[in-house]
């Protein structure tokens, strides 16, 4: 289970925002950290896409331009390594239960 | 006949094709009747290019993937797919080609394009066995036109919708996917951000777009391009990534944080140019910064939103105070209750109006030594100046008369020698004498009357300086028992209101009670949880948050909507609605309990609200101006909105009053409490108008020139006066209903150097304390500036010489405003300025006069020749006189009779009081120098006038 804290660390806010959130969510009401949960969320899944476009893009001009041909592989690999970071971000234990939820979430909006 | 399978462009494509309209209905492309298609690039003015009929192929497709070293292989694309490709290619290739004509500069594609453009496209044409690179091209090439011509025309693709799906109820940010959660839409928004035209967009111009046109060629442009994503092996993003999923027309942030982020990464790399045309130089790093720029908006735009959702808290309100108010009109007040208040009401009028008596007896008696000392100063004076004045006249009369008696005959040598004559003669000198004698005792009598009383008033006025100093001695216990009678008073009124409205709450008619009693329920109702355990306060926001999408029960037009009904607005009352509502339908559905909500969150609470909430610089509260305001209002605005009414609402019940009435203090959004530096105020500046000099009439220093209306704690205005600079400025205090208002006057030499020596009557109290001593002279210490140093005399900078309070009741903000504007400068010219402009008016006068006429005559120039009344000093009659002041800089006046200059009119004055007698008495020398400092106090402001003026 991702932790509304793991998420407040791993959600692109400025350092001292974590620290806010961090410091007043177990003060928080139950709505409200379903507010912030869902933020993060939104707000990973965003930062996620925005990366893999950002890298897929740059990958696609240096074909145009005659530079490296990137695979279907290459783009794969795009994806599962950029993955693999977030997941990382989260410093989850791996578990099956936690890889699959952070891959739903994102999935939601990708 | 489209093919199962097949892609949108491969469906608009072969419908075209076939002569059918194209899905979507849009003019995308038209078929000519040879069966060739003009695309609907026409729309941005582009050349028509045809592109040849194929049949429709899109059968017989071998899936192979490319090799790494570009070889050809099969991938999936139709003829169609194909053919539009080809044509995007060809299409851009002719704009790369009037550019080089142009000898405009190019890019990276461009050049690839003129190099390859037709091999290329030729061969996309032909076979479906293209290679990833050139895939690549097309798809840059696509995505290029795709992302300039949405940008240029301020317009959005999204795609694949469904995604957000699960993320359209999320509180805050759901508002946002919610938008785009239904279909594949093309969006128009509104941007203000910056449009990333290029030369290729230029050249197709975009004079001919509407929105329809550009719709569809967007959306056909973002299904070609994401068909050969899907072939390369990766998903898709919205068409323009600088303008992500998040656009501003709806109130997003995100947008126009990633364009903040991006001018400032510009800025930091040093990059003079537009991401545009960065593009131009190096593709590649142009998308590296319009990446760093997405990110960076996203972190700020992350920032703001968890911001709003810690502000969002629910407000600090203890309901267990509303239910203490509810437990005070549930408990029955019985007849003793009701006598015990308005005893305790009557006690407290008595104790306001023994306060009263207090601080004016106290006020008074400290006014009645000051006088008295005044009074006896003035009789001690006359006394010391009749004696001085007198005693050398009488003197030298009795050194007359004693010459007389020198000079009377001595007796003869006959008659000393006979008895009888020496007897007549002894008899004669003897009547002579007498006379003398007398004259000489009666002077040496009024030399010593006039001692006597310059005794008598001399120990008159130490017996009144005593008398004053015994009350002064201690001046701060005066000042202390004058400060505590004044405090007592306040709070004795305080106390009094108080009881008058605990009296009158006993008295309240039972449906009143039975009103606010409802009312306090239903406001206590909004911080308490629902059947499910949420809180109603939370669903409450999350309802505001839900306007703008599809099922939003609330949008920013309804609430906009200035219909009236039932004396109201249906925008107010969606609003009202949209708080009470959704905690129970019965609360707005029931006539009874709506009629009661419209007066809990009346419609000028509402309107106050909106001022507040959206700054508008207006008084007038009218909902019929205000609601429109709302149509315009972001998510963020609608929902500051219903947290300041809700809040200020519970705060309300806290202290028994269900019926919201928004305070004054929020009628402006300047007036809320905030220091702001004088330094900024220069161009409030007005200028100081000298008012009343020519009939010197309560001469007045008044204010001409804005005064701000905004306040803050405190602001100021310098109101600088010519040839001085005396600084004011107006100071605004807000505490909770009452407003403090006070104009200080700053402590700097100018305004120490025009002090009057005494005390006067109508000098405010904190000029009194620090800069007079208790025999109401100016304090030693400050008439020379080298034994001055303000600090150590604890003097502050700023003095108050004005602090009028005032409840802060319905109107009483403007009417503060009109006072501070105009009535308390007025006030303060009253009290303390007609000081001033005496002073530095005679001051002026004699610094003029006391100059050569040469000097004179440059330091004044042009004062126009004026005309003055005064009351002569013998007669009391009054005496017009005419003034010119000459090129020579002579001053001359004339009263009628010959003109004559100021000098010599003085002596004829002086003669002519004087007549035969050799000189005046005292009284009299005072009279007529009182009447020439009246002539040169005139002099003096027309002086200052005509430099003001100028």
């Amino acid at each position: 289970m991702i932790s509304i804290q793991q998420l407040i660390n791993v959600a692109p806010f400025p350092q001292e925002t974590k620290d806010e959130l961090l410091a007043k969510c177990d003060d928080m009401s139950d709505s409200k950290k379903i507010e912030v949960e869902s933020l993060c969320w939104a707000l990973i899944s965003q930062w996620y896409q925005n990366e893999l476009g950002a890298r897929q893009e740059k990958a696609m001009l240096e074909m145009a331009e005659g530079g490296k041909i990137s695979s279907k592989e290459d783009f794969a690999k795009m994806s599962d390594t950029l993955f693999a970071e977030i997941v990382g971000k989260f410093k989850v234990e791996e578990s099956q239960e936690d890889l699959e939820e952070v891959r739903a979430k994102l999935a939601n909006l990708n | 006949m489209a093919t199962e399978g097949a892609t949108a462009v491969d469906v608009a494509t072969a419908a075209a094709r076939a002569g059918e309209p194209r899905p979507n209905a849009t003019p995308a492309g038209v078929v000519e009747p040879d069966g060739r298609v003009k695309p609907a690039r026409r729309f941005f003015g582009a050349k028509d290019v045809s592109v040849a009929v194929e049949p429709d192929i899109t059968t017989g497709v071998k899936r192979r993937e490319v090799s790494r070293s570009g070889s050809t292989a099969e991938v999936g694309f139709s003829a169609v797919s194909r053919g539009a490709m080809a044509d995007r290619i060809r299409e851009r290739l002719g704009v790369s080609q009037e550019l080089f004509k142009d000898k405009a500069r190019l890019d990276v594609i461009d050049r690839i394009l003129l190099k390859r453009g037709e091999e290329i496209a030729s061969k996309i044409d032909a076979s479906s066995e293209l290679t990833r690179d050139e895939l690549a091209l097309a798809w840059t090439v696509i995505q290029d036109d795709l992302r300039q011509k949405a940008s240029a025309a301020k317009m959005a693709v999204d795609e694949q919708p469904e995604k957000f799906q699960k993320l359209k109820d999320a509180p805050v940010i759901g508002g946002i996917f919610r938008r785009y959660a239904s279909e594949a839409t093309t969006r128009v928004t509104e941007s203000d951000g910056p449009r990333l035209t290029t030369e290729a967009v230029k050249t197709h111009g975009i004079t001919e777009w509407n929105q329809d046109a550009i719709a569809a060629e967007l959306r056909q442009l973002n299904e070609l391009r994401a068909d050969i994503e899907g072939k390369l092996g990766f998903g898709t993003r919205s068409a323009d990534r600088t303008l992500p999923n998040f656009d501003k027309q709806n109130g997003d942030l995100l947008h126009d944080s990633v364009v903040k982020s991006l001018s400032l990464i510009l800025e930091r790399k040093h990059l003079e140019s537009s991401l545009a045309e960065l593009r131009k130089i190096n593709r590649v790093e142009a998308a590296s910064i319009e990446q760093q720029a997405i990110q960076e908006g996203l972190m700020r735009f992350a920032q703001e939103q968890a911001k709003a959702l810690l502000i969002a808290e629910r407000p600090d309100v203890d309901i267990a105070r509303i239910q203490n108010q509810l437990d005070k009109i549930n408990k029955p007040a019985d007849q003793e209750e009701v006598d015990k208040a308005h005893a305790e009401a009557h006690q407290a009028i008595q104790d306001k109006n023994d306060a009263q008596t207090r601080l004016d007896q106290l006020t008074n008696s400290k006014e009645s030594v000051i006088d008295a000392v005044e009074d006896t100063e003035e009789a001690k004076q006359e006394a010391k100046d009749n004696y001085d004045n007198l005693k050398p006249i009488l003197s030298a009369e009795i050194k007359s008369w004693e010459a007389r008696l020198d000079a009377l005959p001595e007796p003869t040598a006959d008659e000393i020698a006979d008895k009888d004559a020496m007897r007549a003669y002894n008899e004669r000198d003897a009547t002579r004498r007498k006379p003398i004698v007398a004259e000489i005792d009666k002077r040496h009598l009024e030399i010593r009357r006039l001692l006597l009383e310059q005794t008598k008033t001399d120990y008159a006025h130490t017996k009144a300086v005593r008398k004053k100093d015994a009350l002064l001695s201690a001046d701060d216990t005066l000042r202390g028992s004058l400060a505590y009678a004044k405090k007592e008073l306040t709070e004795k009124e305080v106390d009094l209101k108080k009881k008058l409205k605990a009296e009158e709450k006993l008295k309240e008619p039972a449906g009143q009670k039975a009103n606010k009693k409802r009312g306090l329920e239903i406001w206590k109702s909004v911080m308490e949880r629902d059947s499910n355990g949420v809180l109603n306060y939370e669903k409450i926001i999350s309802t505001g948050f839900a306007q703008g999408g599809d099922e939003a029960r609330y949008t920013q037009d309804q609430f906009a909507d200035t219909t009236a009904t039932g004396g109201t607005f249906v925008g107010a009352e969606l609003l009202r609605e949209s708080i009470f509502g959704v905690i129970k339908d019965e609360w707005v559905s029931d006539p009874k309990n709506k009629a009661l909500i419209r007066k809990m969150l009346s419609d000028e609470a509402i309107g106050r609200g909106i001022v507040r909430i959206f700054s508008i610089d207006t008084t007038n509260y009218g909902l019929a101006n205000l609601l429109p305001q709302l149509a315009n209002a972001d998510q963020a605005q609608i929902g500051d909105l219903t947290r300041f009414l809700i809040s200020e609402g519970l705060r309300s019940a806290e202290k028994g009053d269900p019926f919201l009435k928004v305070s004054e203090r929020y009628a402006k959004p300047k007036a809320r409490i905030e220091h702001e530096a004088l330094g900024i105020l220069e161009e409030e500046m007005g200028v100081v108008k000298l008012e009343n000099m020519g009939t010197l009439v309560n001469p007045r220093v008044i204010w001409e020139g804005p005064v701000r209306e905004a306040h803050g704690r405190i602001f100021g205005s310098l109101i600088p006066i010519t040839h001085t600079e005396l600084n004011f400025r107006v100071t605004e205090e807000f505490n909770r209903g009452l407003v403090i208002a006070g104009v200080q006057i700053e402590v700097n030499e100018e305004f120490l150097k025009y002090l009057p020596v005494n005390v006067s009557a109508n000098m405010p109290e904190e000029i009194r304390r620090y800069f007079y001593d208790s025999a109401g002279a100016v304090r030693t210490e400050l008439r020379q500036p080298s034994d001055r140093t303000l600090r150590s005399l604890n003097i502050p900078e700023w003095i108050t010489i004005s602090d009028p309070a005032m409840n802060g009741g319905t109107g009483q903000l403007e009417k503060f405003h009109a006072v501070t504007s105009a009535d308390m400068l007025n006030a303060l010219g009253a009290a303390y300025s007609s000081e001033i402009p005496r002073k530095l008016a005679t001051q002026t006068a004699n610094k003029v006069l006391d100059m050569p006429p040469a000097e004179r005559k440059d330091a004044i120039k042009g004062l126009p020749e004026f005309n003055i009344t005064f009351a002569e000093a013998d007669t009391g009659n009054p005496i017009n006189c005419s003034i010119r002041f000459d090129n020579n800089g002579i001053f001359w006046i004339s009263d009628g009779g010959e003109e004559m200059q100021l000098e010599a009119y003085y002596t004829r004055r002086e003669e002519n009081y004087r007549g035969d007698r050799q000189t005046l008495e005292s009284a009299e020398r005072e009279a007529l120098q009182q009447e020439m400092a009246t002539i040169q106090e005139h002099i003096g402001m027309r002086i200052l006038e005509n430099q003001q003026y100028k």
